[in-house]
């Protein structure tokens, strides 16, 4: 009984030094509710009551974000009895989701389809802040019940979002995929967790007793554990076998919603992946590791199938939208490529990677944004001849699509080469030939990629308009936001030194 | 041994579940009837966690993660099944093969 006390007694303690590490946290959640009331009290007297408080909110938390690198100490603090650790990548995570997250706020303001819907904005932002919540948790989670948690967490507020649009046929239709596929895929990792819980008798994956508890069993008992759990995770950042529902949820959420989940939840689930290999392989000291060379293997594997997919499916797209879809396929592929060659220089390439993804997919989703809001139509026959009339916003277009396929001087092509740097140097160090393999793969990807990205400004340049309408101007706040993100793309692709310098841990 | 029952038995009736509730979610054409079959593998992950759970006398993590999962599929499943509700609206049916206002 004496030593029950002790247990709680310290366990208090714990969880009352952590709370301070946990700040923009609970920000965020006083924001939510701070809006829900706002919304019941003053809206009707206000107008866009609700979207301010998100912005500004998410603003504040972003400064909040940033405070922590210099709260924290250099390897990273465990808070509440090991569920979470916050790390100095996990800040950085963080810092690229509360971004990407404030930008999509400032899309979805103007965008036509959501500001015309029946049910109004003020649930969107809040929902927008609670899936950022969740991210934030998935980044830091170290605990089984941790990262199903925030998975869930996240993914029952993107159901609602991608559905957001009432009345509209392919929203609701792309909601109901979602929703289908995210459970099924919840509800494998919920399987795949309770048998790594019953082999290893704990749901802490940091802890020894976990790796020794799967090396100690029947490799094959163990992979399919392993496999199931990393089911769900495959699930979030659109990797092989669970990448299916990705074309219909992007073609039929919200423009701004696609954004969003083309990036932030991607960034989420590698951070949360790459925790996860690095306890399977035993804490981050590889050697003798019994998952190691299997990881390394399913993972290169698992990158050339989706890479190869996204890319060569996108070829014959004819919606934007979509051909974007598949585009974000074809990118996790080259992510998963950083985490199979995962090592300290592959996470600083990765996280790098992500930034500049981050930054063009928000971009080119925003021109798309910019021109529906002009003449409501995303297909590719639409945008013909819109290159002379919107000239500042397709200039900014052709810039993300460089960015994405990988070609200076833009910050694609720096991130895609630490990327191939950092496969090529894990092949160095350990002789895996399928990284070799792996890294052709991208190289022929990269060119696959060209010709359905340069279909974009083909329309919009070479080809002649249908109609001579004049259209009306675009929005203003559009074309700042996106002309800002094309100056930084070309930025950190003349001057990369200037982040990877910040990126030391 | 749990009140006489081997360790085993519980972890078989658990795999059983899951792939009645894996068959089901391939098979049927009606979402109500995916969404049942999710319901049996969620249920067949609380089933193994609860019985693990028991072996940790201490911490006790089984069980607290059973009621966390417990919760979640019922969020999950409202959510989803007030969308299917949507969808019914739009498109008179609830069978996601016939749902399919995009195309490739």
């Amino acid at each position: 009984m004496k030593n029950f006390v002790e247990i709680i007694q310290s366990s208090i303690n714990d969880t009352l030094g952590s709370w301070i590490y946990l700040l923009p946290e609970i920000s965020l959640a006083f924001i939510f509710i701070l809006m829900i009331i706002a919304d019941l009290f003053w809206a009707k007297r206000i107008k866009n009551l609700v979207a301010i408080i998100a912005v500004s909110g998410l603003f504040i938390v972003f400064l909040e974000v940033i405070d922590q690198f210099i709260l924290i100490p250099p390897q990273g603090v465990v808070l509440f009895s090991a569920m979470i650790k916050l790390s100095t990548a996990a800040i950085w995570y963080k810092v690229l989701i509360t971004i990407s997250g404030l930008l999509v706020l400032l899309f979805s303001l103007r965008d036509f389809q959501l500001r015309n819907t029946e049910k109004g904005g003020s649930e969107y932002y809040s929902l927008v802040l609670v899936v950022t919540l969740g991210l934030n948790f998935m980044v830091m989670a170290q605990n089984l019940l941790m990262i199903y948690l925030s998975i869930e967490f996240v993914s029952v507020c993107s159901y609602i979002l991608a559905a957001y649009l009432t009345g509209n046929k392919r929203s609701e239709e792309s909601g109901m995929k979602y929703a289908l596929f995210g459970a099924v895929a919840s509800a494998v990792m919920l399987y795949g967790m309770s048998l790594l819980y019953g082999f290893t008798g704990t749901l802490d994956i940091t802890n020894q007793a976990f790796y020794n508890g799967l090396a100690s069993i029947n490799l094959m008992s163990a992979s399919v554990a392993l496999l199931l759990t990393l089911a769900g995770l495959f699930f979030k950042i659109s990797a092989f076998p669970m990448q299916v529902w990705v074309p219909d949820v992007y073609e039929g959420a919200p423009t701004p919603i696609t954004a969003f989940l083309s990036v932030a939840p991607k960034v989420a689930g590698i951070a949360l992946l790459i925790t996860f290999i690095r306890a399977v392989n035993s804490g981050g000291s590889p050697s003798g590791s019994v998952f190691l060379a299997s990881t390394e293997n399913l993972l290169a594997a698992l990158a050339i199938i989706t890479m190869t997919i996204g890319n060569f499916s996108a070829l014959w797209q004819t919606n934007v939208k979509r051909l974007m879809a598949y585009s974000a396929i074809g990118h996790s592929g080259f992510i998963l490529m950083g985490v199979a060659a995962y090592s300290m220089t592959g996470q600083k390439a990765i996280l790098f990677f992500l930034f500049v993804y981050a930054l063009a997919n928000i971009g080119a989703f925003l021109v798309i944004g910019y021109f529906s809001n002009v003449f409501h139509s995303e297909e590719l026959e639409d945008y013909k001849g819109m290159g002379m009339k919107y000239p500042l916003v397709s200039v900014a277009m052709v810039i993300f699509l460089v960015s994405l396929t990988g070609l200076p001087p833009t910050a694609g092509f720096v991130g895609k080469f630490f990327i191939f740097s950092a496969a090529i140097e894990a092949y160095m160090l350990g002789g895996n030939v399928l990284l070799l393999i792996m890294v052709v793969f991208g190289v022929v990807n990269t060119v696959v990629s060209l010709f359905y990205y340069f279909k974009i400004p083909l329309n919009l340049y070479l080809r002649k308009a249908k109609t001579e309408i004049s259209l009306d101007k675009g929005n203003l706040l559009f074309s700042v936001i996106i002309i800002v993100l094309a100056l930084f793309t070309l930025f950190l692709g003349v001057f990369p030194n200037k982040l990877i310098g910040l990126i030391n841990f | 041994m749990l009140n006489g029952i081997p360790l085993e038995h519980f972890v078989i009736v658990s795999a059983v579940l899951f792939s009645a509730g894996l068959f089901s979610v391939l098979s049927r054409k009606n979402a109500i009837m995916i969404l049942i079959g999710i319901e049996l593998m969620i249920n067949a992950g609380i089933l193994n966690l609860v019985v693990f759970g028991a072996f940790d006398k201490q911490k006790n993590e089984g069980q607290v993660f059973a009621l966390f999962a417990i919760v979640l599929a019922a969020a999950g499943v409202a959510v989803a099944l007030a969308i299917i509700l949507n969808v019914y609206r739009q498109f008179k049916t609830v069978e996601p093969n016939q749902v399919e206002e995009m195309k490739y």
